[in-house]
């Protein structure tokens, strides 16, 4: 019955082309900006290269003091307590705990040419477990690199391509700050969009030359200070025991400092830091956050289902006497209004096709800044000179998104035609056979 | 006529029901993105008086210990001083160089504004206090020809040799700040005290007004501030913090002039312990700042949801005056019959549109009075108190005048989205449209 459907909606394109080019047209372009927010929540929430772990990995990265004169602070971990509470995590599959540095760095080149200014993350060897890199040649530094605090490497591809013109340079020397370091290992390059692992140079913390200037500057009973903790479950299913494990690790730690309260924002599952505010913020916050997206997302769908009703509506009209017809012949009216639904039905998945392809040219010519969109923070870091946004395509093309964007077409189909259709199936038969 | 209008759009109600739900949703969140971009530009349409063309910052680096360059003799402070004026004495020796600026900290230098959290009030008169930044230069080399500062309504260039620096006490203000401490009179030679100072031990308690710039603002989407000009000389302890900036002739555009200055100039810039890291334009720095503090993503992001309901309104309307022209292809035919020319038939589906635009706008009116008691509009430091005539500081008048805006934006897109149809239906013969009956 449905393929009848579709064959007489084909008919109706056919006759009246100017009109359906508009309706198609109009529900497309409404469909793409849903879905370029749809892509960009995508590509923070899901598994992606190196993050593949995304959905059972736990993320601290702020914690909080409460002291006796009731001041507060907010600010990262410190070491002392990623040893406290995240490294002796018994559940977990791997922990890592990042220490994040400020300030540029620069590479010198050889031949004197001006510096190459390089993103640098300072990790320790749990973060190439946590994460998922591939090695193109060598592997990652050691723990006992960690412990002598070696200075040793890992660079992108990129940049090893830059630097020497191929990427099998393991154990040759790059000067770094004009500080000698040995490269250990080339990985595949990391977007720009995989926020934890972004850098195109990966050195153990304790190599960092701020590393032991910021442990003695700690102070709250050294709780707080520059680093960031990820802890990886073993399965998603584990991931709440994980959560249980990390929090009553953080009471006992809190337990031991006395009078200073201490806590952790989070751990919080990938989507959630993704709505996770730079000053952090409180369970009612975060509700009030989802649904503040929720009412976007439904304005956004509900000015194009308005203007889609009025032009269904009018087009109804021009039905009224087949409708009027069919049901002299007795066609009861849920019938239909099931076929009015599904012959809009095409038009809509004809627009959704279209918007989707759209929202993947948009994602894609404005990457450098459309994927900061949805979230207001405090502060949007500027994408680094010289680094390219990579967009792999299964960023853009993959269940998901293609699952969303059906829903979309859905519920906006629906939005749309109920109304009209309900107002059309109703009409006196009468009126409807004597409208033309 | 109007009534016939009217009458009309009585007629087909609930068709125009759909299309004024629409005009009504999209006037009202049309008119809050006008309102964001009216005050927006506002702010920028107010002149900065100060100019960062061809203005760069000159980003030095020091060798530390374990560097094999690094040397142990030229960390001292009396080394490094001599070295930093070698710096800016071959800086100057460059062709392209025009002047050179030398401040304390970055902060002192536009696009990085901090905010200091620092206020000071008026000696004689406790009651004016004002929260201030301070710009802190060094009185050897004219930070305020780099900047071009101008004074006296913008008809005087400032020099810093104008004035004289040998008391420390001595400062330049802006006018922003001398209409807040001092409205109505001069603040020449008058004196200032501290209010509140956490941050900046340094500072000194009191301070003497010697000359007074004219405004600057601290973004360009910002209202200008208050600002003073402190002087400080290069001493052991501050020599680590200061910072060189430049202006060049303009000959080369900042594409072509930082790698070219970054090449000629890395080897000759490498003294002592100091080594040139790199080289910033100030309206790519300005530009960075904005683009940190969200700025630029919100200007996008609205201009972009501008656009998305504009666009679904624009063919909301042409996709239903499509088939109401070929719904009233009767009606048509007869007016053509009676002598209505094309003109006059492309006029009155027009205007159908317009009127239906006025009738949506007392509701929207009525919604968008919410929004501004909701207080959703105190946008863009409209709602810090300021010390000038800004006329979105009138509501009424500045409620007025976006709903304009608002209406003409649409009354354009609805010109455009009904002409199409309205043409073909002038285009219609009376011997066609009337055939069928």
């Amino acid at each position: 019955m449905i393929i009848v459907y579709f064959k007489q909606a084909w008919q109706l394109l056919k006759q009246n082309r100017f009109y359906t080019g508009i309706y198609i047209l109009a529900t497309g372009f409404s469909i793409a900006l849903v879905m370029v927010l749809a892509i960009v929540f995508y590509i923070k929430i899901a598994n992606i290269y190196p993050e593949t772990g995304r959905n059972r990995l736990l993320i601290v990265e702020t914690g909080k003091v409460l002291r006796p004169d009731s001041t507060r602070s907010q600010y990262g971990l410190s070491l002392e307590t990623v040893r406290q509470c995240l490294y002796p995590l018994q559940q977990a599959e791997a922990v890592s705990a990042v220490y994040r540095g400020r300030g540029k760095n620069y590479i010198q080149p050889e031949n004197k040419e001006p510096q190459i200014p390089v993103t640098v993350k300072y990790v320790d060897t749990g973060f190439w477990k946590v994460f998922a890199f591939s090695f193109i040649h060598g592997k990652a530094f050691s723990e006992a690199d960690m412990e002598s605090a070696m200075q040793t490497v890992v660079i992108t591809e990129s940049l090893a391509r830059r630097l020497f013109g191929n990427t099998e340079v393991t154990g040759k020397y790059i000067h770094l700050n004009f500080t000698p370091y040995r490269i250990c290992g080339v990985v595949k390059d990391v977007s720009y969009l995989a926020n934890k692992t972004f850098a195109q140079l990966w050195m153990p913390y304790t190599a960092c030359p701020g590393f032991r200037a910021a442990l003695s500057g700690n102070n709250d009973g050294q709780t707080l200070g520059t680093f960031a903790g990820y802890a990886l479950a073993p399965s998603v299913k584990a991931v709440d025991k994980l959560k249980e494990e990390i929090q009553s690790n953080v009471s006992r730690y809190d337990a031991s400092l006395g009078e200073l309260k201490f806590s952790i924002d989070g751990p919080d599952r990938q989507w959630r830091s993704v709505f996770r505010l730079s000053r952090g913020q409180t369970e009612g916050e975060f509700t009030q956050l989802l649904l503040q997206y929720a009412f976007i997302f439904l304005v956004l769908l509900l000015i194009p289902a308005i203007s889609l009703s009025g032009m269904a509506e009018s087009q109804m009209e021009r039905r009224i006497s087949e409708i009027g017809v069919r049901r002299a012949f007795g066609a009861p009216k849920g019938s239909l209004l099931w076929q009015l639904i599904m012959e809009n039905l095409l038009f809509t998945i004809l627009g959704g096709l279209l918007g989707l392809g759209t929202s993947y040219l948009l994602v894609y010519f404005f990457r450098d800044w459309i994927l900061h969109w949805g979230i207001n923070q405090m502060f949007y870091s500027v994408i680094p000179e010289g680094v390219d946004v990579l967009l792999s395509p299964g960023m853009l093309m993959n269940y998901t998104v293609f699952l969303v964007a059906l829903g979309v077409c859905l519920v906006l189909n629906l939005m749309t035609t109920v109304i009209p259709a309900w107002h059309a199936s109703r009409r006196e038969i009468v009126y409807s056979l004597n409208s033309k | 006529m109007l009534k016939n209008i009217w009458k009309q759009l009585m007629n087909r109600k609930r068709k125009n029901l759909w299309i004024a739900l629409e005009l009504l949703l999209v006037f009202c969140l049309l008119w809050y993105i006008v309102d964001y971009f009216f005050l927006l530009n506002y702010n920028r349409s107010i002149r900065s008086y100060r100019d960062m063309k061809h203005t760069y910052k000159l980003e030095l680096a020091e060798y530390t210990a374990n560097q094999t360059e690094y040397s142990e003799q030229e960390d001292t402070p009396d080394a490094a001083i001599a070295n930093l004026r070698r710096i800016v004495q071959r800086l100057r020796e460059h062709p392209d160089v025009e002047s050179v600026a030398l401040a304390i900290e970055a902060s002192s230098f536009p696009g990085r504004d901090i905010n200091t959290g620092v206020k000071y009030r008026n000696r004689e008169d406790n009651s004016r206090v004002a929260d201030i930044q301070f710009i802190r230069f060094v009185p050897e080399e004219d930070y305020f020809q780099v900047f071009r500062h101008i004074s006296g309504d913008g008809k005087t260039a400032v020099s810093m040799n104008n004035y004289d620096w040998n008391d420390p006490e001595n400062i330049l203000i802006t006018r922003m700040m001398e209409k807040q401490l001092f409205p109505g009179q001069s603040a020449i030679g008058k004196m200032i005290e501290v209010h509140e100072n956490r941050f900046y031990p340094d500072l000194r308690k009191e301070y003497k007004v010697i000359g007074i710039l004219d405004d600057i603002k601290r973004f360009d989407y910002l209202r200008p501030y208050s600002v003073m000009f402190i002087p400080e000389r290069i001493n052991e302890i501050n020599y680590h913090s200061v910072t060189i900036g430049f202006r060049t002739n303009g000959k080369t555009p900042a594409s072509r002039f930082i790698p070219a200055f970054k090449k000629e100039m890395n080897s000759r810039l490498q003294l002592g312990n100091y080594y040139l890291e790199d080289i910033l334009y100030f309206p790519k720095i300005e530009k960075d700042t904005e683009y940190e503090y969200g700025m630029t993503n919100e200007i996008r992001m609205r201009t972009a949801m501008m656009i998305f309901f504009l666009v679904n309104m624009t063919l909301c309307l042409l996709g239903t005056f499509w088939y109401r022209v070929n719904a009233r292809k009767e009606e048509v035919g007869i007016r053509r019959a009676l002598g209505a020319d094309t003109v006059s038939i492309r006029r009155l589906f027009i205007q159908e549109g317009l009127l239906l635009l006025l009738l949506v706008m007392v509701p929207a009116m009525i919604i968008e009075v919410q929004f501004v008691f909701m207080g959703m509009t105190n946008t863009l430091m409209a709602d810090i108190p300021s010390y000038g005539n800004y006329l979105p500081d009138h509501t009424f008048l500045r409620f007025l005048l976006t709903n304009l805006i608002t209406w003409l934006i649409l009354a354009v897109m609805v010109i455009l989205a009904v002409w199409y149809p309205a043409r073909s239906a002038s285009r219609i013969t009376p011997v066609d449209a009337l055939r069928d009956e």
